[in-house]
């Protein structure tokens, strides 16, 4: 069995294409929620900025495929519900935590 | 590539095929018309089609202009583009060289006065009409692929709902 | 963020992109049906990822050296428009079939519906997820 290759990922079918998962070497240690939620943050503005600029195209007529702009409106819409929905979770834990001292 | 070049693309190949049958109509209605404005009989016409190229093919045609370049072909073979030609265009509409029909007719207004023969134009009726029945079924593939294109963006336009 | 490395979408957005290329390929070549010598293309895209991916789970051919020659990355597989110059040629030089362009167009067409339909299915089911999950 040869040695994997530092930092790759196999492939074995197509749902592994994904590569959702990273590999053990691209693993940052996040300790705290603030952190995951500016990271969060981030990526539903890096969504937006990418649809924005598709409507944009559409309206100039620089686009170049309808359905461009359709997933990344999909993927914009998608990264706010997650990140919303994810501080809802929280925000409903820490405040049944705090609900707990007496 | 941009967004509706699939229905331009067909559009002029409803174009072209449209004007080539204007064309056919033109010389089956005047196959007996021995008198023109220019003097002489009607001269058959018939269109010489040549692809439309798009911007990369244009810059790269103007730098190797050579027969290749000018009538048909998009590039030289096994080229790789990011988006194929534009269509296609008509490039003229020429006569028809053949010589004019010789009728033998010394009675008629337009016969030559020392030979008696009438110059008729040299159009063939069974030509004309496989033409015809070409250039509609072209016609009619060209609209088939605008129709197929707008059910593609149609479909495009309903992911995520 | 599961949706944006969600790769099956990726894929999908370029599957479609292949699609919509190959329509706009199969309309020149049917505009041009009567272009003296004019020779068709054609996309090819789905054999050469096809390619890039088996090469993939097979690390032996991987390249490990910048300059060695390797195989292209899945990710990075483009569609690609051809020139195809084999087909046998009419008298005018044109290698249009019209049938054949009809029928790949009537294939793509059913390929690019798929491809869409299952984008937005696998959209619906990120979004269950999302606001659904426990």
């Amino acid at each position: 069995m040869p040695e994997p290759i530092e930092g790759a990922v196999f492939p074995r079918n197509i749902e592994n294409f994904s590569r959702v998962m990273p590999s053990e070497n691209e693993k940052e240690e996040k300790t705290s929620f603030a952190e995951h939620l500016m990271d969060a943050l981030s990526d539903v503005n890096e969504k937006q900025k990418d649809a924005d600029q598709a409507s944009e195209d559409l309206v100039t007529g620089d686009l170049d495929n309808m359905h461009d702009l359709m997933i990344k409106t999909q993927e914009a819409r998608l990264a706010l519900q997650f990140t919303v929905q994810t501080t809802n979770k929280v925000l409903e834990a820490y405040e049944e935590l705090s609900r707990m001292q007496i | 590539m941009s967004l509706f070049s699939a229905f331009n693309i067909s559009g002029s190949g409803l174009t072209a095929e449209k004007l080539r049958l204007d064309l056919i109509a033109g010389n089956l209605s005047n196959m007996n018309t021995t008198r023109t404005p220019q003097g002489g009989p009607y001269q058959r016409r018939t269109a010489v089609f040549a692809e439309q190229l798009n911007e990369a093919q244009q810059r790269g045609a103007g730098r190797t202009a050579g027969a290749g370049a000018e009538v048909g072909g998009p590039g030289p073979a096994g080229q790789s583009y990011d988006s194929p030609g534009s269509g296609v265009r008509v490039d003229r509409i020429i006569p028809d060289p053949n010589e004019p029909r010789q009728v033998y007719d010394p009675e008629h207004p337009d016969a030559d006065e020392e030979t008696g023969y009438v110059e008729y134009p040299n159009i063939e009726v069974a030509k004309e009409m496989t033409d015809m029945i070409t250039a509609q079924r072209s016609y009619e593939s060209n609209s088939t692929a605008v129709n197929t294109a707008k059910d593609m963006y149609m479909k495009a336009l309903e992911i995520g709902q | 963020m599961p949706v944006s490395n969600d790769g099956v979408i990726g894929l999908f957005n370029r599957g479609l992109d292949a699609a919509s290329l190959r329509q706009d390929t199969t309309a020149n070549n049917l505009a041009n049906l009567n272009t003296p010598n004019f020779s068709r293309s054609h996309v090819s895209f789905e054999d050469n990822l096809r390619q890039a991916m088996e090469q993939e789970e097979r690390p032996s051919i991987r390249a490990t050296h910048p300059q060695h020659f390797g195989v292209p990355d899945p990710d990075e597989v483009e569609p690609r428009v051809e020139v195809d110059d084999q087909s046998v040629k009419r008298i005018d030089g044109n290698n249009v079939e019209m049938e054949k362009e009809m029928l790949n167009m009537v294939k793509n067409q059913l390929k690019f519906n798929a491809m869409s339909d299952q984008t937005s299915q696998r959209f619906n089911t990120w979004e269950y997820i999302i606001n659904e999950g426990r």
